[in-house]
């Protein structure tokens, strides 16, 4: 009981968390089961948000899981790599290299949203290279307005977000355990994948975790970049929150959502986890 | 290892390093550049799209707001934060994992639901006006996670012999917080409240959502991309990033960060 | 035993603390079991034992970082069991030694002083004599950083005894310290001890510091405090198998006792020793085992041969088994050896019958 009186500090950061996450989430889940009547959203037991949602939503919802699975592999994959080139390669450039790539962490958010909408664009950088290197004679309209423009700009975002914990659970390697397997006669493959790979897993599932949630979550670079082709559920979620006020509707695609979400994470946990025994 | 694949690992970690820099080097060029198209080739170099910009009160106006917020979230969160970090740090884990765990859950999840959450609050359930209050509200809970965190893990590294020392010689739990254990965390708390400024100054989505009128920054440059490809917006885009940037790299300095 | 002593004090040399009953558990381990210590003013009393006996736990019971689950603390006449550190008339020098790295030496030793808002006149001159007590004038205005252990540790000192405080608490005070620089560190603590007259208790796991540091020595085993008294008669008169192991060597010869006489493994027949009847333990320190030649006299004598003879310069270490196959020590000065022994030699060995204890084995 004492414990709990000295611990007051804690009360104002608890309370910011009570009243401005826990209280308004779980009222949100509340207003995920009322209905929709005319132009007046009314409380209600029913199912009928989440009825919607399934019916017109499934497909966008599909290709959502789909973009930010393969956007978190990319991402995972690449922060690895990188994650072993800092850490065991780069010497004592490392650390200089790894503060290049943690400075945007924090800011940048629609800059960098931006800056890809103008480099993949009929009039942007890549394309004006590309005929200027005469790989093609006009510029191409593919290369925005789709599922790849998204997943690129969501990897280059959430890049250093992935790379940190992976490079976190690298430190606790030891190297003289890389050097016991190219004693015993692993090759560099085997090294990575048999040595490496298995002591930083709590780190790849923590990038792999991020990066897929923040991506699933994403709005605004689907709306810039993603045309109809790389739509993801952001958008209409949001949509019925500024323009249409169909909250039911609403908050029961972001609950369907952050379920979904959830269940790929564990099942991701699980397959890295068993995965290599 | 021989040396091709030492190459081999250089170039891919330059590689890497080139991609996740140059978009952003690239919107700070050409936020400098006489052609109005983002490319080249660029024309001169020129401030005239700064110029353009700092004339529009609009832009003016979503700066003020930005700091007015930031500089109240900064305050207020590095209070709170470093107040429940050095509790949490001498509680026992069986309590403190799941109060840190429950307190960063704002950050784990997506700032869209957080923001549409917030917005259904306020209006229906508070029944407060929208307002720079209810922004500063919502960029608290995003913040305090990273401050909690940060003086968190420098707590780890702290020598509790000096809180000893201070109470045998007479001093109570405020005055050694004040002439012991504050200077000693000064430098990590500094960088906290630098990391929550620039969180605060990028945050988008929770302030899209739950301002009513105005603007700040980045609702500014959303509303710019939106409506049309104006050069201005490079250069709005580049002060932006040099603020968080520049807050971020002062604030990994201060609190001389090791990964 | 502490009732005894107390009935035969007078008023004027009534303790300066008492711990009645004192216990400390943490869960389910019990740290501090049931502990009842006098300490008289002007003592300098070594809590000894070895790691894990909860002496540690005790002193900070003492001074205040821990709350007792059981019992009282009195300082001076007053309960200060509930007090927090802050307010207890006790200080403290930690075995980290807890210098402030922010501030100067100066600034340290200033501190509490700071804190009870004593003039600032005052606090100069105190602060000044205390550096002076511990020979720090050269360094009182550096950083804590840029001085060496030994100095750290007069530093920390200085900043307890500034404080003047009832009783000084020291925490393992010269555990982190090199051979040569804990012997000049024991000599300034018994300086320090012998001007300001206070009342010092330091807890250490190193029976030779406590010997040479204390007027008083309580050994410690798992919570509870085993033998109290001086130091000699610590060393001389153990009470337990484990006090007489842990301070100083001890050979260790298993008997029985039946009607007050006392029959060894080893053969022995002893004088008459009064005590209940049962398995008993015969203790004699190495240094007071000698070889007898063939007509010295001796209360105890037996036979045994050499196994084992190491010349350490002093004297020279044998070890003796005798007719049970129990080992015995002896530690013979250089000088009081009438010849020469060999490994395999067989030869007589004895004690005078004042220089053994009995004690009933437990």
């Amino acid at each position: 009981m004492r414990e709990l009186i000295k611990s007051w500090k804690t009360v104002p950061s608890l309370a910011v968390l009570a009243g401005l996450f826990v209280a308004p989430l779980s009222l949100l889940f509340v207003v995920s089961f009322w209905s929709k009547k005319l132009f007046r959203v009314v409380p209600d037991f029913v199912f009928d948000g989440y009825q919607k949602a399934l019916v017109s939503y499934w497909d966008v919802g599909l290709n959502t899981l789909a973009i930010a699975i393969s956007t978190g592999i990319i991402t995972t994959t690449i922060a690895f790599f990188f994650a072993f080139f800092i850490r065991f390669k780069a010497g004592r450039y490392g650390d200089i290299l790894l503060f290049i790539s943690l400075v945007t962490l924090f800011g940048g958010y629609l800059v960098k949203i931006y800056a890809w909408k103008s480099i993949l664009g009929l009039e942007g950088i890549l394309n004006t290279a590309l005929v200027g290197l005469g790989i093609v004679s006009e510029p191409l309209g593919a290369l925005l307005y789709n599922r790849g423009s998204v997943a690129t700009a969501l990897t280059h975002f959430l890049l250093p977000i992935a790379v940190l914990p992976i490079v976190a659970s690298m430190r606790n390697i030891q190297d003289i355990t890389l050097e016991a397997g190219r004693d015993l006669g692993a090759g560099p493959v085997r090294i990575l994948l048999g040595v490496v790979l298995p002591q930083c897993r709590a780190g790849i599932i923590a990038a792999f975790a991020f990066s897929f949630l923040i991506a699933a979550g994403d709005y605004i670079t689907p709306l810039f970049l993603g045309g109809t082709d790389g739509a993801m559920i952001g958008m209409f979620i949001a949509s019925q929150f500024s323009i249409r006020f169909d909250w039911p509707l609403g908050s029961a695609m972001a609950f369907l959502t952050m379920f979904s979400c959830l269940t790929v994470v564990l099942i991701a946990r699980l397959a890295i986890v068993r995965g290599r025994k | 290892m021989n040396r091709s694949s030492e190459w081999g690992w250089w170039g891919f970690g330059a590689l890497v390093v080139v991609f996740m820099t140059t978009p952003l080097i690239l919107v700070v060029l050409f936020s400098f550049g006489e052609s109005a198209l983002t490319n080249f080739p660029m024309g001169g170099i020129t401030w005239k799209w700064y110029d353009e910009l700092f004339a529009n009160r609009e832009f003016w106006k979503a700066f003020r707001n930005s700091l007015t917020i930031a500089g109240v979230v900064v305050v207020v969160s590095t209070v709170i934060g470093t107040m429940a970090a050095l509790t949490l740090a001498r509680m026992r884990p069986t309590l403190s994992q799941p109060l840190l765990i429950a307190l960063c859950l704002p950050v784990m999840m997506p700032p869209l639901v957080i923001a549409i959450a917030l917005l259904v609050y306020y209006v229906r359930w508070v029944g407060v006006e929208l307002s720079l209050f209810t922004v500063i509200l919502g960029h608290l809970l995003v913040t305090q996670p990273f401050v909690i965190l940060i003086v968190y893990a420098r707590m780890a590294t702290f020598n509790y012999e000096l809180i000893d020392s201070a109470r045998d010689l007479g001093a109570n739990s405020w005055v050694t917080f004040l002439t012991v254990t504050l200077p000693i965390i000064r430098s990590t708390v500094i960088g906290a409240g630098l990391i929550a400024l620039a969180v605060s100054l990028d945050e988008f989505l929770i302030t899209f959502f739950t301002i009513s009128g105005g603007n700040t920054l980045p609702t500014f440059v959303f509303g710019k991309i939106r409506t049309e490809m104006d050069p201005t917006i490079n250069a709005i885009a580049t002060i932006l990033l040099v603020l968080t940037v520049s807050s971020t790299i002062i604030a990994m300095k201060v609190s001389r960060y090791r990964a | 035993m502490v009732n005894d002593r107390d009935n035969q004090l007078n008023q004027k040399d009534s303790p300066l603390v008492r711990l009645r009953d004192l216990s400390k558990s943490f869960g389910r381990v019990e740290a501090v079991k049931s502990i009842n210590l006098d300490i008289k003013s002007r003592d300098f009393l070594a809590i000894l034992g070895p790691s894990g006996c909860g002496k540690t736990t005790l002193l900070r019971l003492i001074g205040g970082f821990a709350e007792p689950s059981n019992g009282t603390i009195e300082i001076g006449g007053n309960d200060v069991t509930r007090l927090g550190p802050e307010r207890r008339p006790t200080n403290m020098v930690f075995q980290g030694y807890g210098l402030f790295p922010h501030m100067t030496v100066r600034e340290n030793i200033a501190f509490g002083l700071k804190i009870q808002k004593v003039s600032q006149s005052e606090r100069e001159q105190r602060v000044d004599d205390v550096i002076g007590l511990v020979r720090l004038e050269e360094l009182a205005d550096r950083g804590t950083g840029e001085l060496s252990g030994g100095q750290q540790q007069r530093a920390a000192l200085a900043r307890a005894i500034v404080m003047r405080p009832q009783v000084l608490l020291l925490d393992e005070p010269l555990a982190a310290l090199d051979l040569k620089l804990r012997q000049t560190m024991q000599e300034e603590l018994r300086r320090i001890h012998n001007e300001i007259g206070g009342t010092f208790v330091f807890v250490t796991h190193d029976q030779g510091e406590a010997l040479a540091l204390s007027n008083r020595i309580a050994v410690m085993d798992e919570g509870n405090i085993v033998q109290e008294g001086g130091p000699e008669d610590i060393y001389a008169s153990p009470e337990s198998r484990f006090v007489s192991t842990f301070i100083g060597e001890a050979n260790i010869l298993s008997g029985r006792r039946q009607n007050s006489v006392v029959t060894l493994a080893a053969g022995l027949d002893l004088p008459s020793s009064s005590g209940p009847d049962g398995a008993v333990i015969l203790v004699i320190r190495p240094e007071a085992v000698q070889i007898l030649s063939d007509n010295s006299q001796a209360d105890v004598r037996t036979e045994g041969t050499i196994v084992d003879k190491v010349y350490l310069g002093a004297y020279v270490r044998f070890q003796v088994q005798l007719s049970s196959d129990e080992l015995i020590t002896a530690n013979v000065s250089t000088l009081n050896l009438p010849k020469e022994y060999f490994s395999g030699d067989r030869i007589a060995v004895g004690w005078g019958g004042k220089d053994h204890r009995i004690l009933m084995d437990s």
